[in-house]
C-alpha cells in the first residue's frame, strides 16, 4: 500500500525504479544487510528534497497516518519509511531494532515516523518510549509531533512524560497528535507545577500548557489562570480564558466578561499554537 | 591555498590539532576506520566506534570549519579474531552506506593470513555491491608483496582499479601501483620511512596524475599538519600551485567523491559554524567564549 503511494509521489523515474528494486527485495526475504543498505542509501539514491503532493495523494497518506504533516517530510524520508512497511512482519522487529541501535540522526528520524506504518506498530512500544528520552530535537519531534503512534499505544505515563518533555523543549504542542483526546488530571497537575516552577523563576510558559487543563480546572488552577487573566500577555489571557470556557466552568462566562474577552474574539487552540510557533522561528 | 587531508584519524587528535589544521588551509578531512592501537575483543565497541566516527567526530571538526568525512570497514589486523571479524562484518551493512561515508576502507592486508584474505574479499564484494571506492591499507612489512597482492586480489574480484586508492605506498611500490591504474596515496610520516622532502621528489618523478598526499595522523607519532607541510616544500622546490592542488586536494576529491558522498559545495562557500550548538546535548567548549560564523572564519588566520 505505502509503496504504491510513494511510487506515485516520486517524481524521478530513476529513483522510483530503484525503490521499487528494493522494495520487492525486502518484502521478498532477502538478507537483512540488504534492507540495511538500501535504508541507508536512500538519500543517495533518491533525494533529500521536500515532498509536493497532490490533493489526493495527501489524502491516501493521511488515510495510513491521520497525522501527516508534509512539510516535515522529504522524499528519502518517504522511501525509508517504504522500505520499513515492505519488511516481513514476522522478522521486522529484531530487524529495525538493530537499526534503532546504529541510525543516525536522519535514519533515526525516519525510523520514528515509519513506527505508525508498521502492521505491527504496537510492538515498537518500548523503542517509542525510549526513543523519548533523546536529546536531539528532530528524533524527539519524529515521536512526538505530527505523529499518531502516541495517542494511539502510549499509556497514560509516558503520555504525560512526553507532553511535559515537548513543553520543556519548547515544542509546538498543537502539532502532538491526540493532545486534546489524551487529556487527563495528573497531566493537568504536573504541568500546573511546572507552570508555577517557571513563574518562581520569573519566566514565562507556554500559552498551550492551559491546553491540557481543560476539563480539570480546580480551585487551585483556576486560581492560577486568574492570575493568568489579570497579568498576562494578550495571547496568554486568550489561552486562559479558551481553557476556562472549553472546561464548561458556570462561572465562566461571568470571569470572561471581567476579564473583558469577548467569547466571540477568542481564537482556536489550534491558532495559538501557530502563532507561539511562529514568533520562536523567528527568533 | 585549500586543502584536504584524505587519511586522517582524528578520533585520537585534540581541538588543538583541528585549529591548526584549519589554520593551515584543510578544509575536509576523511576518517578511515582502522583499528585504535589495541585489539577490540566485542563487536560492541566496533559499532560504537563506527556510529563515533560518523556522529561526534563529525560534529567536532564541524565546529572547527572543518568537514569530516570516513570510511567504514574491517582492518585488516583485526580481521584475524575471526569470531570477532564474523560479528564485525554482520554490523558493516548497518553503517557502509550511511550519509558521510565516502568509502570502504582501510581494508586490505596486515601479516597476509588467510583471515586477512576471506575478510578482505567479502569486502571487497560488499564495496562493489554499492559501488563504492576502497581506501586500500598496504602492509608495513613484507610490503612490496603485499601490496601486489592487494591489487592481484581486487583484479581477480574485477574492482575497477580506478575507483581504489592503495594505500601508505614508497618507492618501491609507486611505480606497480600507477601502472595498473589505481590511485597511489602516500603517507608523510615525520621523521622517518616517508617524509615529506622523499614526498616532493616522487611528485617530481611521477607527476601529479593519481598520487595523493595524507598524514594518516593517529594515535602514535604523526603530524596531523602534514599535508599543508608537505605542500609548502612542494612550492618550496619548484613545483606548481597546481601540482601542489592536485595533489592535496583534488585527487582526493576526484576519487572519494565518487560516490556522491563528499563535494566541494560542502564547504567551498563555508559553513556556519556555531560553537554553541550541541551534539546530542554536548558540545566541545570548556567554558571558553562560543565563536559563530562562517567555517572561513571560525579560526584566526
Ligand atoms: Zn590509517
Amino acid at each position: 500500500m505505502m509503496l504504491k503511494i510513494c511510487l506515485d509521489i516520486l517524481p524521478d523515474e530513476e529513483h522510483r525504479a530503484w525503490l521499487e528494486a528494493k522494495a520487492l527485495e525486502v518484502s521478498t526475504g532477502a538478507k537483512a544487510s540488504k534492507f540495511y543498505l538500501a535504508f541507508s542509501s536512500a538519500p543517495r539514491k533518491t533525494s533529500k528534497a521536500p515532498l509536493t503532493l497532490r490533493l489526493a495523494q495527501l489524502e491516501q497518506l493521511r488515510s495510513l497516518q491521520p497525522a501527516f504533516n508534509p512539510a516535515t517530510w522529504t522524499i528519502d524520508e518517504l522511501c525509508r519509511v517504504t522500505l520499513m512497511t515492505c519488511l516481513p512482519t514476522e522478522t521486522n522487529h529484531e530487524v529495525l531494532e538493530k537499526l534503532f541501535g546504529t541510525a543516525d540522526m536522519r535514519e533515526s528520524v525516519a525510523l520514528y515516523k515509519g513506527l505508525s506504518f508498521l502492521e505491527n506498530a504496537e510492538a515498537f512500544r518500548l523503542r517509542a518510549i525510549d526513543g523519548l528520552r533523546t536529546n536531539i530535537t528532530p528524533v524527539f519531534d519524529a515521536i512526538a509531533l505530527d505523529n499518531p503512534y502516541a495517542e494511539k499505544y502510549f499509556a497514560e505515563q509516558p503520555w504525560n512524560q512526553m507532553v511535559l518533555k515537548a513543553m520543556f523543549m519548547e515544542r509546538p504542542l498543537y502539532r502532538v497528535y491526540g493532545l486534546d483526546r489524551r487529556r487527563n488530571k495528573t497531566l493537568a497537575l504536573i504541568l500546573r507545577d511546572y507552570a508555577h516552577e517557571r513563574w518562581s523563576a520569573h519566566r514565562s510558559v507556554s500559552t498551550e500548557l492551559w491546553r491540557n487543563a481543560v476539563g480539570f480546572i480546580d480551585a487551585p488552577l483556576l486560581e492560577d489562570l486568574q492570575r493568568v487573566l489579570n497579568e498576562g500577555t494578550g495571547r496568554e489571557r486568550f489561552a486562559a480564558a479558551l481553557a476556562i470556557r472549553e472546561s464548561g466552568l458556570a462561572e465562566a462566562d461571568t470571569i470572561l466578561d471581567k476579564a473583558g474577552i469577548a467569547p466571540a474574539d477568542l481564537p482556536e487552540w489550534d491558532e495559538l499554537g501557530r502563532a507561539e510557533e511562529a514568533d520562536k522561528t523567528l527568533g | 591555498m585549500n586543502f584536504i587531508d584524505p587519511h586522517v584519524h582524528m578520533i585520537s587528535r585534540t581541538t588543538d590539532d583541528y585549529e591548526a589544521m584549519r589554520k593551515a588551509g584543510v578544509v575536509a578531512v576523511i576518517e578511515p576506520a582502522f583499528w585504535t592501537g589495541q585489539p577490540r575483543t566485542e563487536a560492541g565497541t566496533f559499532k560504537d566506534y563506527f556510529s563515533s566516527i560518523l556522529g561526534w567526530e563529525r560534529f567536532r571538526a564541524s565546529q572547527f570549519g572543518i568537514k569530516h568525512y570516513c570510511t567504514i570497514g574491517l582492518n585488516s589486523k583485526e580481521s584475524n579474531n575471526e569470531a570477532l571479524a564474523e560479528e564485525v562484518m554482520e554490523l558493516l551493512p548497518m553503517f557502509a552506506a550511511k550519509e558521510g561515508v565516502v568509502a570502504i576502507g582501510e581494508i586490505g592486508y596486515d601479516d597476509q593470513t588467510a583471515a586477512e584474505d576471506k575478510y578482505f574479499r567479502l569486502q571487497i564484494e560488499l564495496a562493489k555491491e554499492i559501488d563504492f571506492p576502497i581506501m586500500i591499507h598496504t602492509p608495513h612489512r613484507d610490503k612490496k608483496r603485499g601490496t601486489y597482492r592487494s591489487m592481484d586480489v581486487l583484479e581477480e574480484h574485477g574492482m575497477d582499479p580506478t575507483m581504489v586508492v592503495i594505500d601508505h605506498n614508497n618507492e618501491e611500490t609507486v611505480r606497480e601501483v600507477l601502472d595498473r591504474g589505481y590511485w597511489a596515496a602516500f603517507t608523510i610520516y615525520p621523521n622517518t620511512k616517508m617524509g615529506n622532502e622523499r614526498m616532493v621528489e616522487i611528485v617530481k618523478e611521477y607527476g601529479t596524475d593519481r598520487i595523493i598526499v595524507n598524514s594518516a595522523a593517529d594515535w602514535g607519532v604523526s603530524d596531523p599538519l602534514a599535508v599543508p607541510k608537505t605542500a609548502a616544500l612542494m612550492l618550496q622546490r619548484g613545483l606548481t600551485e597546481n601540482d601542489v592542488h592536485l595533489t592535496c586536494y583534488q585527487n582526493a576529491l576526484t576519487v572519494y567523491g565518487k560516490n556522491g558522498e563528499m563535494t566541494e559545495a560542502d564547504w567551498v562557500d563555508g559553513f556556519e559554524v556555531d560553537q554553541n550548538a550541541l551534539f546530542e546535548g554536548n558540545r566541545v567548549l570548556r567554558g571558553q567564549a562560543p565563536k559563530a560564523g562562517s567555517s572561513k572564519n571560525i579560526i584566526n588566520n
